[in-house]
């Protein structure tokens, strides 16, 4: 198992500090990112505000005059430090229907003749992965997912799409991730799911937790 | 937007730092008919207001007679300043979302169905103070103290000066680079809004290029995207970004920033965590004595007197 000692611990502004981890974003990093954060939610420390994880970095912000940028630090070292190297989590099993390319997926066609692959093929290499939520975020819900076989990696778009439809499956890069609600994007759309990412209704709100497995199912939409 | 107008404006009505108010930007304006209000209080950019015709000032806190219904119009802002502020004492009854009643106009949540105000709309009044506060003459209200000229420059300036500490990948940028960030004068560009802020000037480039993996982001960070051009994130930024973090806007200064309108200019000035911390603690030393002069009833500031 890989070392996961931070090296890197910046400031983010006078009231939050950024940690950062050397290695690439990996399942394993992201859950133990997850169980360093609900340490904070069991026990918080005075002046504690809130916590954010990132694809291979974690962000906490407080109050500095409740408690020193030193002691957060030492803080956070020592709560890592009594963290399982396998964190017992109540991780969740989904699948997700998929309606795969055509106006669904506008950019499955050419996803998969850049990689010297047919459409069908392309798509049953991604519904037979089995991926894992490394982070949930830049828009509500968003789930960053690792998994995705390596023969159908895919460059972001040179020019971001200005409106990516919700529910749209996506690959950029290893990753893959799903667009909770419309918004702007430069992943490779290559395909559409009616499941809802998010609910600001849900306790908790988003759908999918770090460490999640979720696979694809396709399915065929008349038309 | 303005963290420090919005909590001056809430504090002055007698409500909580985080309670709910009533948001405007630029030339939008408002009429609100209130009936069993006790009080009520404005901070911000500042506008041209009146109560039932007469003129009310901003800064201050306004007592009204809860039995007696009148008008709050705030007219467009004129001059400098983008976002102003009116807290109604005990607030506004909406359901809170996700522990917030702040409205998200992007995603449609929170405040009155998730949108912006319009004609017709009711706001339920939030629990009322114990006390009744006593008499009022034929106008129906009454000022009392107003900020003092230190706290009302911490929102508006003609020629903003920002300060900044460095961000999680200052020493990405060529010290050049930095040099040439911290001379120049940027220009708020009218594609800003609620999410970023974004500046027109002198591109800034890291060397090598970086690749980000996303990572946390906070109110006040100066991403710099491939074509060089800075966008400070704003109060409704996401959780993560994944482009380089050259700079981070200090607490005390995120509402001077706030107020800048497009095509207003800004510059950027480095301090160190000390200067930060000593400027954060200004303020809420500021904000304190403000709750201790407005409890001293009517002796706390200078703008008790009647309106007649």
């Amino acid at each position: 198992m890989e070392e996961t000692e931070f090296v890197e611990c910046v400031p983010l502004g006078e009231c939050g500090l950024l940690l950062r981890w050397p290695q690439e974003p990996a399942p394993h990093l992201s859950r133990r990112i997850r169980a360093l954060g609900e340490g904070l939610d069991r026990k918080p420390p005075p002046g504690f505000v809130e916590w954010v994880p990132g694809l291979r970095s974690f962000a906490v912000y407080f109050d500095p005059d409740r408690r020193s940028r030193a002691a957060w630090i030492e803080e956070l070292a020592s709560l890592w430090k009594t963290l399982p190297e396998e964190p017992d989590l109540p991780v969740r099993s989904f699948t997700i229907p998929v309606a795969y390319g055509g106006e669904w997926g506008p950019d499955l066609a050419d996803a998969a003749q850049s990689v010297g692959l047919t459409p069908e093929h392309w798509i049953a290499l991604h519904a037979e992965a089995t991926y894992e939520v490394l982070l949930v975020g830049f828009a509500p819900g968003f789930p960053y997912l690792a998994g995705l076989p390596p023969a159908l990696a895919a460059p972001r778009r040179a020019t971001p799409r200005l409106r990516v439809a919700a529910g749209s499956v996506a690959v950029a890069n290893r990753l893959c991730g799903i667009y909770p609600c419309e918004s702007p994007g430069g992943w490779t759309v290559i395909g559409r799911t009616g499941m809802i990412c998010f609910d600001p209704l849900w306790h908790p709100p988003a759908r999918f937790d770090i460490g999640d497995r979720v696979r694809f199912h396709p399915v065929a939409l008349p038309g | 937007m303005d963290p420090h107008a919005s909590a001056l404006a809430s504090r002055l009505a007698g409500n909580p730092p985080e309670g709910v108010v009533f948001e405007l930007e630029g030339p939008s304006r408002l009429a609100l008919r209130c009936e069993g209000v006790f009080g009520l209080a404005l901070a911000g950019a500042g506008a041209p207001v009146s109560l039932d015709g007469f003129p009310v000032p901003f800064w201050a806190r306004i007592e009204t007679d809860p039995l007696r219904p009148f008008v709050i119009r705030i007219e467009g802002t004129r001059g400098s300043g983008r976002w102003s502020y009116l807290a109604l004492t005990g607030g506004c009854r909406v359901a809170p979302v996700m522990g917030s009643f702040g409205t998200d106009l992007r995603a449609g949540w929170g405040g009155v169905e998730g949108r912006r105000l319009r004609a017709g709309d009711r706001v339920p009044l939030g629990a009322a103070p114990a006390r009744l506060t006593g008499c009022f003459d034929r106008a129906g209200f009454r000022i009392r103290g107003q900020v003092s000229p230190w706290l009302r420059s911490l929102v508006g300036s003609a020629e903003p000066v920002v300060r900044i500490l460095p961000g999680s990948h200052w020493e990405a940028f060529p010290s050049s680079t930095r040099e040439v960030f911290l001379a120049s004068r940027y220009r708020i560009t009218t594609d800003s809004d609620r999410m970023g802020y974004r500046l027109a000037g002198a591109a800034i480039h890291p060397e090598p290029v970086l690749e980000i993996d996303s990572e946390p982001v906070a109110f006040g960070s100066i991403q710099i995207p491939p074509d060089g051009a800075p966008i400070i994130l704003m109060a409704d930024h996401p959780p993560q970004g994944g482009y380089p973090h050259l700079a981070e806007v200090i607490g005390a200064d995120l509402g001077l920033l706030a107020q800048c309108r497009a095509g207003d200019e800004v510059r950027f000035r480095l301090v160190d965590e000390p200067a930060a911390l000593q400027a954060l603690r200004e303020w809420r030393r500021g904000f304190a004595r403000l709750g201790i002069g407005l409890a001293a009833d009517g002796g706390g500031g200078n703008g008790e007197g009647r309106h007649a």
